[in-house]
């Protein structure tokens, strides 16, 4: 006897429940799906005479989520209600909220590692280099508050241009779904990342180069201050606006290829 | 269960079984210990998305009849852990056997 498998319908209807449940993203969803799925199936093939509702009412219940608070199936089916009603947050709940912050733990610790590469060989030669040669500007410069603004504003024109010309030309996933994914949002919000960290950043060697007049310190050291500060600041900058795009694209593309069009 | 030991199952697990799906890890963690361990999914997939995070594991979609599937594999990062995490695993247990039942000896 063939075992008993869910059919298109019912795999949409499970998508379904995870979009009323708050979990919104594709790639969170498929999961889900597949394991209520399995479970169903492994249901049917101890149990062959229940309905998919009979099943889904079982699996659900295991999920967290009371089907007795409704008087229908319908209602429970598509409705995101019980999860209020219920203290403990459901298995769609405890799952989204994981997945959210595995992209992030897993993104910063990506960053890190490559952050990291910038001070071993063969990297830490191209960081002494630009250091240097910052330290040489200041060296030369006649007035340090120039060379800071110069740099200030640096960070903030390239950034700027990074987010609104080069980024959208150059970092995006086209898709061939209408899906929402988790990861492409996380890849989007890097546009805006940069904008922020290149603020933070100007505005942090700005206050530093002011330190000469308002802590009095030694211009050899300050100059050289400046210089190891703003390029650290500069490789922060660059691993998150153009190595992070890069990674989360590449992933994508692994894990989804199906989605991608080349 | 003993903290930690969650993670230590799945990554040990994947090293002896290879790629493995959600449900597959519920079942076979099941069926090894005889139902005397059951892993709920709320349990298992925030599990799985901190151990690919902490890059122990690397992920998988696949087309399986007409539904996607995700397979998780465990990384090179994730084989080493495994070591650390048994050794440590082994010296609880065996503490606990001295602490418990001192007069029993572990093979």
């Amino acid at each position: 006897m063939n075992e008993r498998k869910l059919t298109e319908e019912e795999i949409d209807q499970l998508f379904a429940i995870c979009e009323n449940h708050e979990v919104k993203y594709f790639d969170v969803q498929i999961e889900l799906v597949d394991h209520i799925a399995c479970i169903i199936e492994a249901k049917w093939s101890i149990e062959p005479q229940l309905s998919f509702d009979e099943a889904l009412f079982i699996v659900l219940k295991q999920f967290g989520v009371d089907p007795l608070f409704h008087a229908s199936y319908g209602s429970l089916l598509t409705s995101p209600f019980p999860k209020l009603i219920l203290n403990k947050p459901s298995v769609f709940e405890e799952i989204k909220k994981s997945k959210e912050k595995e992209l992030i733990q897993k993104y910063a610790r990506i960053q890190r590692k490559y952050i990291a590469e910038f001070f071993k060989l063969p990297k830490i030669i191209l960081t002494i280099s630009i250091v240097f040669i910052l330290f040489l500007v200041y060296k030369i410069a006649e007035d340090n508050q120039v060379v800071t603004l110069v740099l200030q504003g640096s960070f903030l024109v390239v950034s700027v241009a990074f987010s609104w010309l080069i980024f959208p030309k150059f970092f995006k996933i086209e898709l061939s779904t209408s899906h929402k994914f988790l990861l492409i949002e996380y890849f989007k919000s890097t546009r805006y990342s940069i904008l922020s960290i290149a603020v933070f950043s100007s505005n942090l060697i700005y206050l530093v180069g002011r330190l000469r007049s308002l802590a009095g310190l030694s211009l050899i050291g300050l100059e050289l201050l400046l210089a190891i500060l703003a390029t650290f600041l500069g490789i922060v900058v660059y691993v998150i606006g153009v190595y992070t795009p890069k990674r989360i694209k590449e992933d994508f593309e692994n894990k989804f290829p199906q989605f991608c069009i080349h | 269960m003993y903290k930690g030991s969650l993670a230590t199952i799945i990554l040990k697990l994947l090293e002896e079984k290879g790629r493995m799906y959600g449900y597959q890890i519920t079942q076979e963690v099941k069926a090894i210990s005889a139902g005397e361990f059951v892993i709920t999914e709320g349990a298992l997939y925030p599990m799985l998305h901190k151990l690919e995070a902490d890059g122990m594991l690397t992920v998988e979609t696949e087309m399986i009849g007409n539904r996607m599937r995700k397979y998780y594999s465990i990384t090179h990062d994730g084989k080493k852990e495994v070591v650390d995490r048994m050794a440590e695993l082994e010296a609880f247990i065996r503490h606990m056997q001295t602490l418990l039942n001192p007069n029993i000896e572990l093979a």
